[in-house]
């Protein structure tokens, strides 16, 4: 899900597997937050501001594949949000409607550049786990990971990253990319083909 | 009929298949999930699959990067604080968004260079308004309003009349050939009405001249 707060944490899922985080929502709080930025509350925009940053920052960067530009697309974003916040209806999770505004705003500003994907791994904080070899392993995947990725277009791995990161629903997805349920089920099902192609040696033979 | 067989555990297969990430994170409805743990519970291959997306999951999981947040949220208040111009930057976008591929040039400077052409156009344009507001326009083969001119003469000259002579003879009066020939081989000629009565005198004392005649009446003294 989107409504995941700034710090990080293991959750388990319903299959017992430990994953990436996944904390309440927090929607009601979020949406009174949006309730005082239509309202012009500069208190209540950074609060929102520093909320989403890590989300937003995460998931640009690995939509784009351009460190160069994520800055500024997450700040194109948030200042939507400023501007638009009157235009949020309600309908929707506060960060379905945030998710979709950098969505659109990444795929914009995509389309304005000319330079090739220049992709180089961001400077990672330590894991948490302390066991070197685990450590090491991953840290490989995600490697591979970053190389088989680029080549996807940004719309697969928008829905790569929403759904295995912030744990998004289909639907969701759906809200966010602006495009049918059964849209994003064919999208992830092509993507996740290649990445796990990719991945094969820490898979099997599941080619 | 077509005849066709629909293999219904095929396309069974597949849709569980598709929801596999959303099962793993919890996501599907209380529907969904139980047909996805049915399927499983005979289906090999989407028991591996499952183990699969564990590991992907995994690896996609990690990295948390470096960003600063205050860093970012100090230059976006200095946005916040300037006065709406929405067309500006969308302006700019856009024509950046077009050019600079066709000119390999910095897109930047493309923007720039192009709202500059948009203003010199508009002042040129303004300009050019002001003038012909003051000038109206006239065409070539406009010849009434010469017909009506107080100096205006008609003049039907000797078919044997040369280039040369008839150059001399309009250099000499102070006049110029607006129309014609019409049907009867006749000219319009254009004069400074103050010389019009000599110009007349002339012309018709002129041996390659037919006929010359005043085309208005003479003006008051």
């Amino acid at each position: 899900m989107l409504g995941v707060g700034s710090r990080r944490t293991d959750s388990v899922s319903p299959a017992g597997q430990t994953g990436v985080a996944a904390f309440a929502s927090g929607d009601d709080e979020e949406q009174t937050l949006i309730r005082r930025v239509v309202l012009r509350d500069r208190a209540a925009f950074e609060n929102l501001y520093r909320k989403y940053f890590p989300r937003l920052t995460r998931f640009v960067e690995r939509m784009v594949r351009r460190p160069q530009i994520v800055g500024e697309i997450v700040n194109d974003t948030m200042f939507v949000v400023w501007r638009k916040a009157s235009s949020y209806n309600g309908q929707s999770k506060v960060s379905t409607w945030i998710f979709s505004i950098a969505y659109r705003t990444a795929l914009r500003t995509l389309g304005q550049q000319r330079d090739p994907v220049e992709w180089e791994a961001p400077e990672e904080a330590a894991p948490p786990e302390t066991e070197p070899e685990r450590s090491l392993i991953h840290q490989q995947d995600r490697q591979v990971l970053d190389e088989a990725l680029l080549h996807l277009s940004a719309e697969h791995r928008a829905v790569i990253e929403l759904t295995y990161l912030h744990e998004c629903s289909c639907r969701e997805i759906a809200q966010i990319v602006g495009c049918p349920v059964d849209t994003v089920k064919t999208r992830l099902f092509y993507a996740r083909r290649r990445l796990r192609a990719a991945l094969a040696h820490r898979m099997g033979d599941l080619r | 009929m077509s005849g066709r067989v629909v293999d219904f555990s095929r396309s069974a297969h597949r849709h569980v298949q598709e929801l596999l990430p959303w099962y793993l994170t919890g996501k599907l409805d209380e529907g969904e999930r139980v047909a996805v743990e049915a399927h499983l519970r005979s289906c090999a291959l989407c028991q591996h699959d499952l183990q699969g997306e564990r590991v992907l999951q995994q690896a996609c999981a990690g990295a948390t990067t470096s960003w600063d947040a205050d860093v970012g949220l100090a230059q976006l208040q200095q946005r916040l604080d300037k006065p709406a111009r929405w067309w500006v930057p969308h302006a700019l976008r856009w024509v950046r968004m077009r050019a600079s591929p066709l000119w390999g040039i910095s897109p930047r400077w493309v923007g720039y260079a192009a709202v500059a052409q948009l203003l010199l156009i508009a002042v040129l344009g303004w300009a050019l308004f002001e003038r012909d507001a003051s000038a109206p326009y006239r065409t070539l083969g406009a010849g009434r309003p010469a017909l009506t001119d107080p100096g205006a003469i008609l003049v039907v000259f000797d078919p044997n009349l040369r280039e040369g002579e008839l150059e001399a003879l309009l250099r000499g009066v102070g006049g110029h050939i607006t129309s014609g020939p019409n049907e009867a081989g006749g000219y319009v000629l254009v004069i400074d009405p103050k010389f019009r009565a000599s110009a007349l005198q002339k012309l018709r004392a002129d041996r390659h001249v037919r006929l010359a005649e005043a085309l208005q009446p003479s003006m008051p003294p």
